[in-house]
């Protein structure tokens, strides 16, 4: 996977902040993106859609993400679910043939910046919403973690299990 | 009393044996020895009191012997002085030998031998017994002698009523009627002064005793004044131990309140222990929280939580056909990498068309990216490794989750008990404890202060009570000192009393005597006086003789001897009726007692001595006169020729240088 630094601009970088910095909940911006990116995709609320720079921002070293192998499988994953999804035949030949092409085009992270974008949200607003209390905010994040399980929508759920049955 | 006989022999100028046989005729009671001047009658007289009283009132006192005979004596050869005198008193005979041995030792040199004494009664029937010699006292006391032996010098001295005169009438009288008893008790008493006597002795018993009570008036001071110093310092101990009883209650109220501080401290130690557990779990959760951090942060936990999106993926590659063999771990450019180096990993060389360079090239057809079966076989491995990481993780998590609860329930619980320990410790006045242990520290001291001062007391007390006792000791014999003091007192308040009685009665007895003997010489005066003067006894037993106009009258010396012979006969008057009146309480007899008298006569002209002479016979029962033969010879022997039963005489001759006396009687 082709990786670059990654800007977080506006709300998301304050989310960003106050769960890395302020309430320490993550250790690192890297963790809050791939978290994100999981959220985002169990919950299936993908949207591409471009971030306005603004003067608030974070930013994710791409090192991070070559340093962190897992990170590679879980894109991966979520990439081929993503197009396996959507372009059915194609989706591994173009997987893999971005990787060994020789441009500069990363279209599996944009893929998973989407997702962490979009799972953003959903997580912030599961651990931290509107609450100030450190200690609620940790047990909203062990909670969060708990029912991780609980984040796919319940009818995604349905339909999985049915498949599986089937 | 009548004198009998009396026997010299060696007596002053009688040599030899001498003998005067008295007369005891009734009438003729009259004894006369006369001589010539220095014959010896004066000697004779204090014959009469060496044989008495053992004295003698003559020059050359010492020399009793008669000088003659000391000189006819050998050295260290004895001689003998003796008298014998012979009397009948109450129907007894009585003799009375005294008796003088010297030891001639030189010229005028000897030395005096026991006197012997003896006095022998012989009674009527012939029985003889030997008295004590005391009983010369009783039967012819000393004190009358005075009285009834007269020298020429006394009646002269009583004539001239000059000072010795009436200290001698005064103490006739006195004598005579027992008043010098009372003088002498009255003088015993209280002396001249009323001062001496028992009563000085008294007084001195008094002063030594007021000494004594004054030192006992100090003790008592000082014991008072200790008593009243004792008395405040039981007082201020008193107080002194109530001010540290209150003390000690206020400081037990204090300590009650800094107990109530210990546990105050203890509840503080346990808030400080329970906070310290709290921040103890408080820092656990904190790890906990960190540990659950670290592994959300974990390679483990993104596998783990991304776990169905990794296996969603794998069964998306599973539904791809992977037809090509499948070459695993190696892609395209890493053969490239080997054919442009010439050589193998293995050190073999790849030359342009070898046979290792056929098998590289042919290789490509079956790694990535030509063979996708090969990639999508990668892809679906590395999933399966992601899965297999993550397995058991979500445990770990719920373990720490599951410590912060109990690390959270327990800090709630310490925070229950921390708010209780609070309320607690908020409940206690800090200021309060703070002051109290001030306080506490000061009651402390001002107790040890008092206690030392109560000790300090305690020994005061203690030292002055101890004086105290001693003073009290003291006291006691002062106060028998004390009792004495006052018996002394009462003594002399007694003996005073008596001596203003005894004067009292004195007076009433002198006055009554003076009346008595005013009136008797008055009468005795008046016989013998042939002027029509009269004479009367001043207060002070002086007289004097007044006429009739009441005009003093200057006396010849005749008349100055008549008016002593009126003493003289009225002394023995009163005496005889004194004696009879206190009948047997002073003299023991009824008799009077006989006159002897030396040279009464003295220069009285011849007219007043047949006077005097008529006179003496009538003074007494019986009557020794020793009178000059000139004197007598004359109108006195014819005055008293029918009363002289007895007549001696008194040859006196020089024998060598020594006078020697002999008494001759002359037959009547």
């Amino acid at each position: 996977m082709k990786y670059k630094d990654i800007n977080i601009y506006g709300d998301e970088a304050v989310k960003y902040d106050l769960l890395v910095n302020k309430y320490s909940l993550f250790k690192r911006y890297y963790d809050v993106f791939v978290y994100s990116a999981i959220v985002g995709f169990l919950r299936k609320e993908y949207k591409a859609e471009k971030q306005e720079s603004s003067e608030k921002f974070i930013t994710i070293k791409q090192q991070i993400f070559i340093n962190n192998n897992e990170s590679e499988e879980i894109f991966n994953a979520i990439v081929i679910n993503h197009l396996n999804e959507r372009e059915s035949d194609n989706y591994l030949k173009q997987i893999i043939d971005e990787d060994y092409s020789t441009d500069d085009k990363s279209l599996k992270f944009e893929i998973v910046k989407n997702y962490s974008l979009i799972g953003l949200n959903y997580l912030f607003d599961k651990i931290i919403g509107d609450e100030t209390d450190k200690n609620m905010i940790f047990c909203n994040f062990v909670d969060f973690f708990k029912d991780f399980s609980k984040i796919e929508k319940h009818e995604d759920r349905v339909l999985e299990s049915l498949d599986e049955y089937f | 009393m009548i004198l009998k006989r009396i026997e010299i022999e060696n007596f002053r100028q009688f040599a030899m044996a001498e003998s005067i046989d008295f007369s005891t005729d009734k009438v003729k009671n009259i004894t006369v020895i006369h001589g010539e001047n220095g014959s010896g009658k004066t000697t004779l007289l204090q014959a009469f009191l060496w044989v008495l009283y053992g004295k003698i009132n003559l020059p050359e006192k010492d020399f009793v012997f008669n000088k003659n005979n000391f000189n006819n004596t050998k050295i260290n050869s004895t001689l003998e002085t003796q008298i014998r005198l012979y009397f009948n008193h109450d129907n007894s005979d009585y003799e009375l030998l005294r008796k003088q041995e010297f030891v001639k030792l030189g010229d005028y040199q000897f030395q005096e031998r026991d006197q012997f004494l003896t006095l022998r009664t012989k009674k009527a029937n012939g029985d003889t017994t030997i008295l004590r010699s005391r009983e010369i006292e009783r039967l012819f006391p000393e004190k009358l002698s005075a009285y009834f032996f007269f020298d020429g010098e006394r009646i002269k001295n009583l004539g001239n009523y000059n000072e010795g005169a009436k200290e001698d009438i005064k103490d006739a009288i006195h004598s005579i009627l027992g008043l010098k008893h009372v003088l002498n008790t009255i003088d015993h008493m209280g002396g001249k002064t009323g001062k001496a006597g028992v009563i000085k002795m008294y007084q001195d018993d008094l002063a030594q005793l007021q000494i004594s009570n004054r030192l006992y008036t100090a003790s008592n001071d000082e014991k008072n004044k200790l008593v009243d110093e004792v008395e405040l310092l039981v007082q201020s101990l008193t107080e002194t131990n109530d001010s540290i009883g209150e003390l000690k209650k206020t400081l037990f109220e204090c300590e009650e309140i800094l107990d109530a501080n210990k546990e105050s401290k203890t509840w503080q130690r346990e808030r400080k222990n329970k906070e310290e557990l709290i921040n103890s779990k408080k820092s656990n959760i904190d790890e906990y929280r960190n540990n659950i951090i670290s592994q959300i942060s974990s390679e483990k936990s993104l596998l783990f939580y991304s776990r169905r999106i990794l296996e969603k993926a794998e069964k998306n590659i599973q539904e791809v056909k992977i037809v090509d063999e499948v070459v695993d771990g190696i892609n395209i450019n890493t053969i490239n990498q080997i054919i442009q180096r010439g050589y193998c990993i293995c050190s073999t060389k790849i030359f342009e068309n070898s046979q290792e360079h056929k098998q590289l090239e042919d290789l490509k057809k079956y790694v990535p990216p030509q063979s996708y079966a090969t990639i999508a076989k990668q892809i679906k491995t590395n999933l399966k490794k992601a899965q297999n990481k993550s397995v058991n993780f979500k445990s770990e998590i719920e373990i720490y989750d599951l410590k912060i609860q109990k690390e959270e329930i327990a800090i709630a619980d310490l925070l229950e008990e921390l708010n209780d320990l609070s309320k607690k410790i908020e409940k206690i006045d800090i200021s309060l404890i703070s002051n109290t242990e001030i306080k506490r520290s000061a009651l402390k001291s001002e107790i040890e202060k008092k206690i030392k001062k109560t000790g300090e007391i305690e020994k005061l007390i203690k030292d002055k009570t101890s004086r105290i006792n001693e003073l009290e000791k003291k006291m006691n014999t002062n106060i028998i000192v004390d009792k004495k003091n006052e018996a002394v007192s009462k003594k002399i308040q007694i003996v005073e009393k008596m001596i203003e009685v005894l004067k009292r009665l004195f007076d009433d007895k002198e006055k009554e005597i003076k009346e008595n003997l005013g009136s008797k010489i008055k009468q005795i005066f008046d016989e013998i006086s042939h002027k029509n003067y009269e004479m009367i006894l001043c207060q002070d037993y002086s007289f004097k003789v007044i006429d009739k106009a009441g005009m003093q009258v200057a006396l010849s010396e005749g008349e100055r001897q008549i008016a002593a012979l009126s003493f003289i006969g009225a002394l023995v008057d009163i005496a005889r009726e004194k004696i009879e009146e206190l009948n047997d309480s002073l003299i023991e007899t009824q008799e009077s007692y006989p006159l002897v008298m030396d040279s009464p006569f003295g220069t009285l002209d011849s007219h007043h001595r047949s006077k005097v002479a008529t006179l003496i016979p009538r003074l007494c029962d019986q009557v020794v006169l020793f009178a000059s033969s000139t004197q007598y010879k004359g109108e006195v022997e014819e005055s008293t020729k029918g009363f002289v039963g007895k007549e001696y005489r008194i040859e006196h001759c020089s024998e060598k240088d020594f006078s020697v006396a002999r008494i001759m009687e002359e037959v009547r």
